[in-house]
């Protein structure tokens, strides 16, 4: 009887090989999710006057990590998951909360693949928003670590990118709010109104 | 790219008639926008959404009306009221009053699943950082109205983007008056609560 088995068990191996079963690594499947964000009015005036800014101050890009997968396990017992490039911005200069000049913050660039996840989100800044020696103005909420980080990061709510004496809306990858372009105001107008906005803070 | 659809069947007329006999404006009737999405899988049944429990009671209305009222004559996609039972998790589709720092500033964020050109589900997220409101809504003093924000998120799910260009809607058509009232064109104040005629063409034209 045992050698029945064997016998059909080698005659089976033999029809897979020689259909090329086994003879090829498994390709990994990549899951695929499309995030959509309800898009906000990323204008100077509604990312100076949004009720949920905790950070506030302008920096420079010094660093871009590999893209990491995250996954945040919410009260409910639902996990909620991404794919961020980690980008370290050394602040030049914060305008609200407790983060001091010269320390360096991760931000969170959404989009990217890792771990067998491709995560795909319109509704957040370019890649290139974060190419190094980039002078940004960055809005963000909470710093802090996810239940899968080990390091704080921050995902920002507006970003405004430095070109050529002014800083331009670069919140969205897709542009301006309603499909307008994107608001752009001199570097020293957006100062003076930062500046007020830590005085108010 | 999965599935990008670069032409409403409105539009794909307004070609078909052009390259005829007669010739017609370049502007079709209704262009809402398709880059990048993905349709349900199956339409054979109504869909469900499967709702914590704990979600505010006076959200519910307008999560429901956010919902159904994409249930249009023509079309075969049909949505069932959400259901709160403690369940909830083993539904492929649900829904949640939470907040992650993953979402940013957004009060709505829709996470589908793409399977090739399809999904069968995915989550809807309600940020509680905002104060839900049924009425006008205020983005940037964190007040939202749950059946605005709902019924355009639900619209990601119908297959249809936002149809501004040239960002977001890629199909290399105009930005139209009827796409920019429509429901898919997020508002900050105010209320956009009510599908369009642009809204409707889409999901009558998808499924």
């Amino acid at each position: 009887m045992r050698r029945v088995i064997f016998s059909t068990l080698a005659a089976a191996a033999l029809v897979l090989a020689s259909a090329g079963c086994g003879s090829k690594p498994e390709t990994p499947q990549i899951r695929v999710i499309e995030a959509h964000a309800y898009r906000v009015d990323s204008s100077v005036e509604s990312a100076l006057g949004f009720f949920a800014n905790k950070h506030v101050f302008e920096g420079t890009v010094t660093a871009r990590g590999k893209d990491v997968r995250v996954i945040d396990w919410l009260p409910s017992g639902h996990a909620i998951e991404a794919v961020y490039t980690p980008v370290t911005v050394v602040i030049d200069r914060a305008y609200r909360g407790g983060l001091a000049a010269g320390t360096p913050v991760v931000v969170r660039s959404l989009g990217g693949e890792a771990d067998g996840l491709r995560y795909n989100n319109d509704e957040v800044p370019a890649k290139d928003t974060f190419t190094l020696g980039t002078r940004l103005v960055i809005f963000a909420s909470d710093y802090s670590a996810v239940e899968s980080e080990s390091v704080p990061a921050m995902t920002p709510h507006f970003v405004y990118r430095y070109s050529g004496g002014a800083f331009v809306d670069a919140t969205y990858t897709a542009g301006g709010f309603q499909g307008q372009a994107p608001d752009r105001i001199q570097e020293a107008d957006l100062r003076l109104k930062l500046s007020r906005l830590a005085s108010a803070s | 790219m999965l599935s990008t659809y670069r032409i409403s069947r409105a539009a794909l007329a307004a070609v078909v008639v052009t390259a005829g006999v007669v010739a017609t404006s370049g502007t079709p009737a209704a262009a809402y926008c398709r880059t990048d999405t993905t349709v349900w899988e199956n339409t054979s049944f109504a869909k469900q959404m499967g709702v914590s429990p704990s979600f505010p009671t006076t959200m519910r209305g307008g999560l429901n009306g956010g919902i159904v009222q994409w249930n249009r004559e023509g079309s075969t996609l049909r949505y069932n009221p959400p259901d709160f039972n403690d369940g909830w998790l083993i539904f492929a589709w649900r829904g949640e009053h939470a907040y992650s720092s993953i979402m940013g500033m957004a009060p709505g964020y829709t996470w589908i699943a793409k399977s090739g050109g399809t999904h069968n589900g995915g989550d809807l997220y309600l940020s509680d950082r905002y104060t839900w409101v049924n009425g006008n809504q205020d983005i940037f003093a964190g007040v939202a109205d749950v059946r605005t924000i709902v019924v355009h998120e639900i619209g990601h799910f119908v297959g249809l983007n936002h149809p501004e260009p040239p960002g977001y809607c890629r199909d290399g058509t105009a930005f139209t008056t009827a796409e920019r009232n429509s429901v898919m064109t997020p508002v900050s104040t105010g209320t956009r609560r009510d599908l369009n005629s642009d809204d409707i063409a889409g999901v009558t034209d998808i499924y």
